[in-house]
């Protein structure tokens, strides 16, 4: 596979994207996988658990939003960030963690002194609305890169929402582990081995797919796929076995195996957000550019 | 400066010329505030792209700047000399450093002052450095042994050698304005070389959009092989196969050259005799037979009309034929199939360029320029380094130039033309002046040549050697010896009872150890001289290794001389682009501590008590240039001085010092009889080497009697196939012949450790990493990113990091010239690269035996290296 | 006004002067270059061609980096140049993942090109001559600077030197063309339309302002 690996190779040989990788990237890639932190919120927002939504809404600004902001070249600036929502999904995505923010509060507040009622039910719906809007934006926001056709596809948003909806069930599903909230955990636990399914499938539907995109798209799959080891180990070992396979068959010995140890289901649950972490990085990092020269 | 955060109180745009290599182009250079900021072509001066210079030379405030140059006196507190070893270095100050010297100089100078070598650079355009140390103070001190450098003994003994006898120039280019066809052997002219590239890429690419077709005949396809037309790979030294067989083509199949150029410009109607020397008349004149009259005639004869080419005649009682019937019949061995087998280029392409080229040469075409008719030949067979330096560099150059003058395309109109051989002058003071003219057997001389090099025609006799370099003996080296830095000179100067060593150094712009040729060899040589000094701009290999005292240079850009523009036969207008004469002035003063060398020169010639001499010697160098004694000997002059007078000679009272400071150069126009002067003489053009017999009966005795072995078969008149040393490996093992190639953006090996250069080599794959073909390096296990032992057929090795690519000879490995630094003066560039010079073996056997070129290609063999280069 | 650059490929020889020229015009820092050059080669032994392909920004009239900045720090002028306005850019490095000739840069920090030596008098003047922000995104800007100048002065760009981009005048083979396409006389579009001119990524859709001459 014809990998750029020398300054000299640059824009001849596949280039990869670096500056959300590599470096400071880490953070980027970190802040992204913290994303869940919104379908946290829509989990616990679905159960009206006030702490659990406030959980979401910490880990959504505190790590996802805290986290892109160490990243940022110029942090303090960050409020110039709301500016450009006509073309700029990152505009956009501000303002519904913005919006998210406070229709949550307002959420959280009528659970607590007028639950039940129609405008809280109102409010809940557009929370839970945002909440997805914060979910998707980040896949929107890579794939409206054109320049790098195995993230332009229309798959790639479903797949983050639906992974970060995952992340969310996964870590609602630990800390229930830790403090039962009353929730229906084996529901929950349900959704989420569904939910694996699902997504499972758009995976496999999102790398075929893009074996039909623009060059340099299939050479991201098949780097994914075949190797070079950098791509290829966090992938199978990351996104597969550790994502897909074991969680998969701790939920089916949960379902009906009869259930399985508080251990093993938190060894899956991290399992799937290890594997939930890789598939953010896996796509991150085998976004290559289309060669300039040869012309 | 419209973004600029202070007040801006200096903006001035300084007029000078850049010294990155030797084009020296006219450049301007801003200085803010007391800063030089940029640096740009003058677009007013004709000796650059039309107002483009290249990268070296826009990136050259990296070297004003640059702190990892000396900037202080140093002196070496280690002991031991060698390859990579700490100097240990001990700041001095200048006084001390000058008192030692002059200490060492007086004490030799007492013994022998030929004991002190003086060493000199033929790059960085340091040609005034060269004047005032090499010649001026080493004539007044009155050593005997200097040496030009490096580059001379690789590109330049064969070259200029062959250049200056046929073109009275220092070397050739196609004549790009006019021209439609040209071949390269091992030539980047105007694609990377350092001779005029912007100048001539400038006119390369107007040509070009009008229809040039170029071949490059070269192992590499890079730069001239990138950008030519059409590429023809061709095996390392094996160009005078080619150019030997395309000759036999013109002369024997297509049977059509330009037989007027033939009969009345070079030497192919002067009639042999049957020992092969000439027949002369009573004066000694080489006679010719006019088919006119049927008579005998020398080439100064008014009434020769028609030089015969051809049959057998009788004069004085010797049977002789003319020398063109020799050659004709000689050549007819040269086949192209012959060629190929040797060259591996196919026989049908060299019968193809040979057409080409004959076709092409519109042989008895004229064209009128500013009114003067003169011949038109839109061909041009140019090489430099790539065909010429090997073992076998005389015939090669003289091969390839053969084919220029079978289409006469010899400084005319579109053909092979020297940088200008001829001046009339500036239009009010009809100085500088010179020109070529017919002296010896009616050959020409150049009457401009780099004063401190031997001269081009005709060559001093060979005698006994008194210098350490043997220079007085291999009279045809135009530039440098091997010696006495060769594995075998010790043994040669025994030999030749040579009563005493060099004892002392004195060098400038040096980086012996890495450029001359091996450099363990090299190291054996400078461990051995007591007290080395070095004049440098950085420390190189050479000053840690083997420095005893280093002085800071002022760079070009604090400096001040007219003196290098001097040679105009290096770098000057070509053909009929507008002459300029340019003043170098300093943008800045000297930073830190530097000392500007004829300064330094001049104060240490006082403290020897010989700068009367050497004041003298300048005048003598003025009377070379054909003008009275300007300074009296009374007269206690400055340097500033001196080039105050030179200019006001040179072009007026009006045009001293500070004018030209105002105004930086001074141009006017050129005319047709200076850019294609060779239709107003009668000098001719040497095709049938008669001098070399001379040679050979002069050196063959002093060579037996002294046990001194060379390969006097090789001192043959007539441009025979002789095989580079390259083409008779140790072993069949060693199947690949290394070879180097000059970037465009580097220059010796200064350039590789400089700041912006070392940024962009990374982003080109031929810069620091070996090349190879793709299909050797599979055969061989090697595949793109490993380390690599490349070595030669004596053990020696380097080793480097691999990238293949397709456009190289499947036998040919590449280096970029300079790569393989391991000098802590260049932190930057420490470990890039391979030394390719590693791989040059260097003793009298690896040198032409008539020019002492260098083999610059090594035969090797090619490994994996066991751990990690660098 | 749409100011654009040609760059005819069959006359460039690689020399760097254009390289050379913009990191001195602009004293870019250690590691940022705002032009490149990009050597590949085509075929196989002995039929191989060579390509130089000197590269800067588009400055591309549907640029991706334009739409993609959450600060409008990236702006196209409208005389078509896209430049940053440092101020503004906040560092997020969108802008860099949506080009697609990756031909802007982030500028972490400035870093001495003499490592242990601090900075030298040129690179010192240089930030107080052209200032520059480390956290933000840098690119070429078409020398806005000495356009704007020049035609202040009354001068032309593309044609008078003072106001035209310094990898245009670097250049010594004219290899590199500056002129305003909406210019019928212009040489700009002379030789583009002569020698068919092309861009980059045309599939894009991201109307480029630099074209290339290869025939």
């Amino acid at each position: 596979m014809d990998i750029q690996q020398n300054p000299y190779e640059w824009m001849i040989k596949l280039t990869p994207q670096k500056e959300w990788i590599e470096g400071r990237g880490t953070l980027l890639l970190l802040a992204m996988f913290f994303g869940m932190g919104a379908g946290v919120y829509l989990v616990f927002s679905v159960f009206d658990n006030i702490f659990g939504m406030l959980v979401g809404l910490l880990i959504v600004n505190l790590l996802f939003g805290g986290l892109h902001l160490v990243y940022l070249g110029k942090p303090l600036r960050f409020w110039r960030m709301f500016l450009r929502p006509q073309t700029s999904w990152i505009s956009r995505g501000l303002i519904f963690v913005t919006i998210l923010n406070i229709t949550g509060i307002v959420e959280m507040g009528m659970i607590y002194w007028l639950p039940g009622t129609g405008i809280q039910m109102v409010f809940k719906v557009i929370s839970i609305i945002l909440a997805v809007l914060v979910c998707i934006y980040t896949g929107f926001v890579m794939s409206y890169v054109r320049a790098i056709p195995f993230w332009n596809s229309a798959l790639l948003p479903v797949l983050i929402v639906v992974h970060e909806i995952l992340g969310g069930l996964g870590v609602v599903l630990m800390l229930s582990k830790i403090n039962g909230f009353g929730l229906d955990i084996e529901l929950i636990e349900h959704w989420s081995t569904m939910l694996l399914v699902v997504s499972a499938f758009l995976l496999a539907i999102y790398l075929w797919n893009a074996t039909y995109s623009m060059r340099p798209g299939p050479q991201s799959v098949l780097v994914l796929l075949r190797g070079p080891k950098v791509f290829s180990l966090p992938f199978w070992i990351g996104v597969v076995l550790l994502g897909i396979i074991l969680p998969l068959i701790v939920g089916w010995y949960s379902y009906y195996g009869g259930g399985v140890s508080s251990y093993l289901l938190f060894g899956g649950i991290v399992s799937e957000l290890t594997g939930g972490l890789g598939l953010r990085y896996c796509i991150l990092k085998s976004g290559f550019y289309a060669p300039l020269l040869p012309i | 400066m419209k973004n600029a955060q202070v007040p801006i109180y200096e903006d001035k745009w300084i007029p000078t010329s850049c010294a990155m290599c030797y084009a020296q182009c006219g450049i301007r250079v801003r200085r803010v505030n007391g800063v030089a900021v940029a640096i740009e072509g003058d677009p007013g001066s004709s000796i650059n792209g039309r107002g483009g210079i290249c990268g070296k030379g826009i990136a050259g405030l990296n070297v004003l700047y640059d702190p990892d140059r000396v900037n202080y006196p140093v002196k070496r507190t280690n002991p031991e000399k060698g390859i990579g070893v700490d100097p240990k270095w001990k700041r001095i100050t200048w006084e001390k450093a000058l008192e030692e010297i002059t200490e060492r100089l007086k004490k030799l100078r007492s013994e022998n002052p030929s004991k002190v070598l003086f060493l000199t650079s033929p790059i960085p355009a340091n040609h005034i450095n060269q004047h005032v140390l090499v010649l001026l103070f080493r004539l007044a001190y009155g050593s005997l042994n200097y040496s030009p450098g490096g580059g001379g003994l690789h590109c330049g003994n064969a070259s200029h050698f062959g250049a200056g006898m046929n073109h009275c120039s220092w070397s050739v280019l196609p004549d790009y304005k006019y021209c439609k066809y040209a071949i390269f052997f091992g030539g980047e002219a105007a694609t990377g070389a350092g001779h005029s590239f912007s100048m001539a890429a400038a006119l390369r690419a107007e040509s070009t959009a009008q229809g040039l077709r170029t071949v490059a005949v070269d192992p590499l396809c890079h730069q001239i092989g990138g950008k030519s037309t059409e590429w023809v790979p061709i095996l390392p030294g094996t160009d005078l196969a080619v150019a030997l067989s395309m000759v036999n083509v013109i002369i024997n199949e297509l049977k059509k050259y330009d037989i007027e150029y033939l009969k009345h410009k070079s030497n192919v109607p002067y009639l042999v005799k049957d020992d092969g020397h000439y027949i002369r008349d009573e004066r000694g004149e080489p006679l010719m037979w006019d088919g006119a009259d049927g008579k005998a005639k020398a080439w100064d004869d008014s009434n020769l009309k028609d030089p015969t080419l051809e049959g057998e005649y009788e004069v004085k009682g010797e049977k002789c034929t003319p020398a063109f019937e020799l050659i004709k019949k000689h050549v007819k061995q040269y086949t192209p199939e012959w060629a190929s087998k040797i060259s591996t280029v196919p026989a049908v392409t060299i019968r193809r360029l040979a057409t080409e080229f004959i076709e092409n040469a519109r042989i008895g075409s004229t064209i009128e320029i500013d009114g003067v008719k003169l011949p038109y030949r839109p061909v041009a067979a140019v090489q430099f380094r790539g065909g010429s330096g090997h073992t076998n560099g005389f015939h090669t150059y003289f091969a390839v130039d053969l084919l220029n003058q079978l289409a006469g395309a010899m400084d005319v109109p579109g053909g092979a033309i020297g940088w200008p051989a001829k001046c009339v002058g500036y239009t009010e003071t009809e100085l500088p002046k010179w020109e070529p003219i017919a002296t010896k057997d009616g050959l020409l001389t150049a009457t401009l040549w780099l004063t401190s090099l031997p001269g081009t025609w005709p060559h001093p006799e060979p005698k006994m050697p008194k210098r350490a370099t043997l220079g007085d003996l291999f009279t045809c080296c135009a530039a440098s010896t091997p010696f006495p830095f060769s594995s075998d000179s010790e043994e040669l100067l025994e030999k030749f009872n040579l009563p005493y060593r060099i004892e002392m150094i004195m060098g400038v712009a040096q980086n012996t150890v890495m450029t001359v040729g091996q450099p363990e060899t090299v190291a054996n040589f400078l461990k051995k001289v007591p007290f080395t000094v070095f004049f440098s701009l950085y420390h190189n290999e050479t000053t840690e290794g083997f420095a005893d005292i280093v002085l800071p240079d002022t760079c070009y850009l604090e400096s001040l001389s007219c003196l290098q523009a001097e040679f105009f036969v290096l770098y000057a207008p070509v053909g009929m682009l507008p002459w300029a004469y340019h003043l170098r002035q300093p943008i800045v003063e000297p930073l830190y501590e530097r000392r500007f060398i004829p300064q330094v020169v001049l104060e240490l010639a006082d403290r020897l008590g010989i700068k009367k001499e050497v004041i003298k010697s300048f005048n003598q160098y003025l009377v070379q240039s054909g003008v009275p004694q300007r300074f009296t000997e009374e007269e206690d002059v400055s340097w500033e001085e001196i080039n105050d007078r030179f200019l006001r000679w040179k072009f007026g009272s009006d045009k001293g010092l500070e004018w030209f400071k105002e105004h930086g150069f001074i141009t006017w126009p050129k005319k047709p009889e200076e850019a294609y002067w060779r239709a107003f003489t009668n000098g001719r053009s040497s095709v049938y080497m008669e001098f070399i017999i001379e040679q050979r009966e002069k050196m063959e005795p002093i060579c037996k009697a002294h046990n001194v072995e060379l390969n006097f078969d090789y001192y043959t008149p007539l441009i025979s196939w002789f095989p580079a040393i390259i083409h008779n490996p140790k072993s069949p093992e060693y199947d690949l012949i290394a070879f180097s190639f000059k970037d465009a953006i580097h220059t010796g090996s200064m350039t590789q450790g400089i700041s912006y250069f070392n940024e962009v080599s990374q982003l080109s794959p031929y810069v620091f990493n070996i090349l190879m073909h793709p299909k050797t390096a599979k055969e061989k296990g090697i595949k793109i990113g490993d380390a690599i032992v490349v070595e030669n057929d004596h053990g020696h090795k380097t080793t480097g990091t691999v990238y293949t690519i397709e456009g190289i000879h499947p036998q040919g490995i590449a280096f970029m010239s300079g790569s393989g630094k391991w000098a802590r003066g260049a932190p930057l560039a420490q470990g890039k690269g391979g030394n390719l010079n590693a791989l040059q073996e260097l003793d009298l056997e690896h040198c032409c035996p008539i020019t002492l070129n260098l083999e610059t290609a090594a035969r090797v063999k090619v490994y994996k290296a066991e751990k990690k280069a660098g | 006004m749409k100011w654009t650059m040609v760059i005819d490929l069959t006359t460039c020889v690689g020399c760097w002067a254009c390289v050379m020229a913009c990191k001195q015009e602009h004293f870019l820092p250690r590691d940022i270059l705002w032009g490149r050059i990009a050597m590949t080669e085509t075929g196989t032994f002995p039929k191989v061609t060579k390509q130089i392909v000197p590269l800067l920004c588009n400055h591309c009239q549907d640029a991706p980096c334009v739409k993609v900045c959450p600060t409008g720090a990236t702006v196209v002028r409208e005389d078509g140049i896209v430049y940053v306005n440092y101020d503004q850019c906040v560092g997020c490095r969108y802008c860099v993942i949506a080009c697609p000739y990756q031909h802007r840069t982030f500028l972490a920090s400035i870093k001495e090109y003499h490592t242990g030596h601090g900075f030298t008098e040129f690179e010192k003047i240089g930030r107080q001559l052209y200032p520059i922000q480390e956290g933000t995104v840098l690119k070429c800007n078409f020398c806005m600077e000495r356009i704007d100048n020049g035609i202040r002065k009354g001068l032309k760009p593309g044609i008078d030197r003072e106001a035209t981009p310094a990898c245009v005048i670097a250049c010594p083979t004219r290899s590199r063309y500056f002129g305003d396409q909406d210019d019928p006389e212009a040489e700009v579009v002379k030789i583009i339309r002569e020698r068919k001119g092309f861009q980059l990524h045309k599939e894009l859709g991201t109307e480029p302002s630099v074209y290339y001459l290869y025939y």
